[in-house]
């Protein structure tokens, strides 16, 4: 489903911050994308959901090699890709329920149906009563389910999360984890950037690992 | 793109833009409408002198050298009519110059024969011409041509500048525009980069930044219009009081003012289009 090969990245005329990188994801897997600060995993995930255009490499997603399709076909192959974004990135002046809404609108979904999806699906992560909320009303954790609803309405061919644990205590890092599972179960494939070894541990899930802006063998973790 | 929930609303241009495109619109509105009347009043002009001659006797000239000079205009194929024009004619033409004290009445003033074609035609003047030279010397023969000539360069070369004003009034309203487009795009740039995350093609980015272009600029260049159209009532009135032959009439026609108000919803389009171009120009950065 995605390919890269050899992909190098830089910014601007600035060191590469991605090296060699080379790995498939298969539809329907689940891994983690793991390293120390700096290693490259934000940059990565940038190139995934096609942020950025590598400066060397070639890169396939859904059947599309990215160097050479037009940029007018990135809006479908972004469409197909779920993200939930460090910060969230929720849109302010909409509602949680327009926030979640907008990847359907865009999409040109009718609004009838939009509604009532929208509206299951927020009631599922427990933004029933918030339909109508602006997000900066809501706890962290609230913008948290409302990025991920977000992410995931379109039922996207890919889940990416960018240290969606970084600010969670263990017990909110587990139960986040067990919900990205319901979502992996509905055929996704999810990759999830993350430096929490503890949570790695209890959900063992396969790791690409980053170090030094290239991906490397992923070391046992200790038990 | 579905409802108006679609995007969320922009911060606005706020208040400078529709002040600004007001401005650029009433230029343009004055100008354009200074062009209109240009074109209306030679109409009139042209309508008023073409198709007649003048013939001029000198004041010395015994009496019987008018009645020659006008059996001899009257016999000439293609002229409709020739009359003697009265003193008091010629003494209130000259008024303007010498005023209302019977000055003219005292100045040894030449004879004016209006003289009226069937149809304008420069062979029939020709022909009087030909026949005056060989009859009767001392009479002139003025076909208006010359100075209407001079006139009508000046009032195209007034016209056209008044076109150059118009096109630079909406050619600098379109840069306001754009400017103003990308200091809201720097403004709204994480929502824009979302937007572009979450699949959003560049049309349907830059939807919100035309509706609220159309929308700002429509609102000033009706100021503008409004504006423009005091000032034209005013300039009307002006012209009305000073009973001048040439600006007699409406200068305006209803199709005039048609155009007038095309030229708001001109800016208003233009505007928008600015506002696309630059949101389309500024999204090509993104990947």
């Amino acid at each position: 489903m995605i390919r890269f090969h050899n992909v190098g990245l830089r910014y601007g005329q600035g060191p590469e911050v991605l090296r060699d990188i080379t790995f498939t994801l298969e539809p329907g897997s689940f891994q983690f994308l793991t390293g120390p600060s700096g290693a490259g995993k934000t940059s990565l995930l940038r190139l995934l959901y096609l942020a950025q255009r590598p400066t060397r490499g070639s890169i396939v997603m859904f059947g599309t090699e990215l160097n050479k399709a037009p940029r007018r076909a990135m809006p479908d192959i972004r469409r197909r890709i779920g993200v939930v974004f460090q910060d969230f990135r929720l849109i302010e002046q909409l509602s949680v329920l327009d926030n979640v809404a907008l990847p359907l609108r865009l999409a040109g979904q009718r609004e009838e149906r939009t509604t009532r999806d929208v509206t299951e699906l927020l009631r599922w992560v427990g933004l029933g009563d918030k339909l109508q909320a602006r997000p900066s009303i809501l706890s962290g954790g609230e913008q948290q389910r409302c990025a991920i609803a977000r992410a995931v309405v379109t039922n996207p061919a890919l889940l990416l999360a960018d240290e969606p644990t970084g600010n969670l205590d263990d017990a909110a890092a587990v139960r986040l984890l067990r919900l990205f599972e319901e979502l992996h179960k509905g055929g996704a494939a999810v990759l999830i950037a993350s430096h929490n070894t503890g949570l790695m541990q209890r959900f063992p899930h396969r790791r690409l690992q980053l170090s030094d802006n290239a991906l490397v063998a992923a070391p046992a973790l200790a038990a | 793109m579905t409802g108006p929930a679609t995007l969320p609303r922009l911060a606005g241009y706020g208040a400078a833009l529709p002040l600004l495109v007001a401005v650029m619109a009433f230029v343009a509105q004055l100008a354009l409408a200074g062009g209109l009347a240009l074109n209306t009043a030679l109409a009139n002009w042209h309508a008023e002198l073409a198709g007649r001659l003048t013939i001029e006797l000198p004041a010395a000239a015994p009496g019987e050298r008018l009645e020659e000079a006008l059996a001899l205009a009257r016999a000439t194929p293609g002229v409709r009519t020739a009359a003697a024009l009265p003193k008091a004619e010629v003494s209130k033409l000259l008024e303007p110059w010498l005023g209302k004290r019977g000055l003219a009445d005292r100045l040894p003033l030449p004879t004016l024969i209006d003289v009226a074609l069937d149809t304008p035609s420069a062979e029939v003047a020709k022909t009087l011409a030909t026949r005056l030279a060989g009859a009767m010397p001392e009479a002139v023969l003025d076909d208006h041509r010359l100075w209407f000539g001079h006139w009508v360069v000046l009032l195209h070369w007034l016209q056209f500048i008044a076109a150059g004003v118009v096109l630079l009034a909406v050619a600098a309203g379109a840069l306001v525009v754009a400017i103003a487009t990308r200091a809201l795009l720097a403004a709204e740039r994480g929502t824009v980069e979302i937007l572009h995350l979450l699949g959003a093609r560049d049309w349907q980015i830059a939807r919100p930044f035309q509706r609220e272009a159309l929308q700002r600029a429509g609102l000033g260049s009706l100021a503008g219009l409004a504006l423009a159209s005091l000032a034209l009532l005013l300039v009307g009135h002006l012209l009305a009081r000073a009973d001048s032959p040439i600006l007699a009439g409406r200068l305006l026609s209803w199709r005039d003012c048609g155009w007038l108000a095309a030229t708001a919803a001109a800016f208003a389009g233009v505007a928008m289009l600015a506002a696309r171009a630059t949101v389309l120009g500024d999204l090509r950065r993104l990947p």
